[in-house]
């Protein structure tokens, strides 16, 4: 079973809808205990990689928020989207959740976050207001990994509920912290 | 009097379309249009692009079906290359293309038509969904979802990624493939077999309970085309080119390069869709069919045991040349059974690991056609270039597009067996959409469009007015 599991969602090819994947990048290279994948989007697919982590954190851009505003969701098993689409063309990550609990019969602790998007055109690159808010990005996700701690063997113990979500604090950002 | 019900859109297929029904004063449908309302147009803004930019530029067509653009693109730039891929090369290709085909035709099967399949044509709209599968039978939605996979981890293993990988290029491939992942691949191949089996047999159990579907979704004799192997088996990447009639007559066999020669395609002003045709019968009764079902009809053998078992069960129940074309769905799963035992042949060859696994050479060709079998048919790509290698025009012949006179037809029949009158009941209404997605169209592709329309089903009087409207599917 994985440990903790951050998928980040978004079209690096498209400004800041990339946000995601720069904040898998970062997490990949910070020695922290994670598995961080980056994707275009979710398939059903991924149903069974979720059920199988115990906790799992999505990271998607915003369209609807202030560019640089950080927003944390708990996801439950309950939500599904309802769309026909949802094998093809969108699967949101409620769905997906709600997939594993469904077909693999476990869902584990489950968030999205979300960051406010400025420009989603054609591009590489992120905004300056969405690039700053990454590292505050990295450390909510860590809060909300080392909310669930590890479990004392593989599928027994586990917490399976998901905690709130912590308060964003709208001070300065801090850098990353080290993992020393 | 004439009156119009519309279906629009067409849900659980990939892409956007409507249908229209015409009425006549009868209340018996006298006209049916399959409309495809996106427009795309790669053929043109891809001219002044170099051809070797191609397999990734095309792949981006579609989400579901990349690897067939991806594979077509690069043959076509062997063309112009004018090399032959070393046999590795075209080892991998072959097994990233079965690959392709099983994970494809999980999604058509289980995910796309499953719940028609399962829960049943009549069933409440409310429950006939995918949600309404996982809740009646979830190891049917486990075995879709590993299934397909299976065929994205093929895909993967090979070219890095699932979707949109830049693995296949002119002249070859990028990469080989491990001892390690050749091994992996191997060790899974036995879970998507017993999925397979069990779902061919819990399949078989249904179909009589289905006649009414088989004989009306697209019960009619036509042509049928799809790559042969020069000894006539089933073919998916290489070999020839063949049209076959529903007789058991073969009426061409060509090589890809002189497609043109064969098939035409017109225009109708109410689709962005082309209508290719067979010229030798002229427009429309030249209307032929591709994918799965042209593919088992056009074929002597298969070539691996079990598939080729299951392919003569299947001419034993429903003829030598199977003409319903609910029997895509059949044919979906024999294909999938054979794909199957291909890559286990494939991966025990020994010259699946090698190094060597692309040609190099410059231009030496200034026009090529690839062509290569798509999940849902054939699939051309007829690039010209200038001395630079440079896009002066692209022709792509897409699978689904060369359905599209079939599609019209099969929605005319149903139309007639299950349209009466002013009353639309969803029964009748998810019943011309099954006939659709038998044929598992992949719009994206095979259109040159863009945009979306909401679902409205409008039933218009003699005098003009509204008697009748329904709406259903998600509107975007």
């Amino acid at each position: 079973m994985n440990r903790a599991l951050v998928v980040g969602l978004g079209n690096s090819l498209r400004g800041d809808d990339g946000v995601a994947h720069a904040v898998v990048q970062q997490l990949s290279s910070s020695g922290w205990a994670v598995e961080a994948v980056a994707v275009p989007q979710l398939t059903p697919e991924w149903s069974e990689r979720i059920a199988n982590a115990e906790v799992v954190v999505f990271v998607d851009a915003a369209k609807d928020t202030l560019p640089g505003q950080i927003r944390c969701r708990v996801l439950g098993s309950a939500e599904a989207s309802q769309s026909g689409g949802i094998f093809t063309h969108h699967c949101p990550p409620s769905t997906v959740v709600n997939l594993a609990s469904r077909l693999w019969g476990r869902c584990p602790p489950a968030y999205l976050v979300t960051i406010g998007g400025e420009s989603f055109e054609i591009g590489s690159t992120l905004s300056a207001g969405v690039r700053a808010a990454i590292p505050q990005t990295l450390d909510l996700i860590r809060s909300l990994i080392e909310a669930h701690p590890p479990s004392v063997a593989p599928g027994q113990g586990a917490d399976t509920s998901a905690t709130g979500c912590p308060r964003i604090d709208k001070a300065p950002l801090a850098a990353p912290r080290s993992n020393s | 009097m004439v009156r119009k019900v519309i279906i629009d859109p067409v849900t659980r297929i990939e892409g956007h379309a409507k249908i229209t029904l015409v009425l006549g004063d009868d209340g018996r449908v006298s006209e049916a249009r399959f409309h495809v309302t996106e427009f795309r147009g790669f053929e043109k803004f891809c001219e002044g692009r170099s051809f070797r930019e191609m397999p990734a530029i095309t792949s981006r067509i579609c989400g579901i079906c990349p690897v067939s653009h991806l594979l077509c693109s690069a043959k076509t730039g062997d063309g112009l290359l004018a090399v032959t891929p070393p046999p590795t090369a075209v080892l991998l290709r072959r097994i990233m293309n079965l690959g392709q085909i099983i994970q494809s035709h999980a999604l058509s099967f289980f995910h796309l038509s499953g719940p028609d399949l399962f829960l049943g044509f009549g069933a409440d709209p409310h429950e006939r969904n995918i949600f309404g599968l996982i809740q009646r039978h979830p190891e049917l939605a486990r075995d879709g979802i590993r299934l397909r996979q299976f065929g994205q981890r093929v895909i993967e293993r090979l070219g890095g990624r699932r979707i949109h990988t830049a693995w296949a290029i002119p002249g070859g491939v990028t990469d080989p493939l491990s001892e390690d992942d050749r091994q992996t691949l191997r060790s899974e191949l036995s879970e998507a077999d017993a999925i397979v089996t069990r779902t061919l047999a819990m399949f078989k159990a249904l179909l009589p309970q289905m006649q009414g579907e088989i004989e009306s979704f697209g019960e009619f004799p036509s042509l049928f085309l799809s790559l042969v192997t020069p000894e006539g088996h089933w073919e998916h990447h290489e070999g020839l080119v063949r049209v076959g009639d529903s007789a058991g007559n073969i009426r061409a066999t060509f090589a890809a390069s002189d497609y043109s020669r064969y098939l035409g395609e017109a225009v109708e002003p109410w689709s962005y869709l082309k209508f290719p045709f067979f010229k030798e019968a002229g427009y429309p009764e030249g209307a032929y069919r591709v994918g799965p079902l042209a593919r088992l009809n056009l074929c002597r053998q298969i070539g691996t045991p079990r598939a080729d078992a299951e392919l003569i069960e299947f001419r034993q129940r429903y003829g030598p040349v199977v003409t319903s074309s609910f029997h895509y769905h059949y044919a979906r799963l024999i294909e999938m059974m054979a794909a199957i035992e291909w890559i286990a042949i494939h991966l025990d060859d020994p010259r699946v690991t090698g190094r060597r696994v692309h040609a190099d050479a410059d231009l030496n060709a200034t026009e090529a056609v690839g062509v290569s079998e798509a999940p849902r048919g054939t699939l051309f790509h007829h690039y010209i270039v200038d001395d630079t290698g440079l896009l002066t025009r692209v022709n792509l012949l897409i699978a689904t597009g060369q359905n599209n006179l079939p599609m019209q037809r099969t929605i005319q029949q149903i139309a007639n067996r299950y349209v009466h009158g002013p009353e639309l009941t969803d029964e009748m209404l998810n019943r011309l959409e099954a006939g659709i997605r038998a044929f598992d169209p992949c719009l994206s592709c095979s259109t040159h469009a863009a945009g979306e329309m909401p679902l409205y089903v409008e039933l218009i009087g003699p005098d003009g007015k509204r008697i009748a409207e329904k709406r259903r599917g998600a509107r975007r």
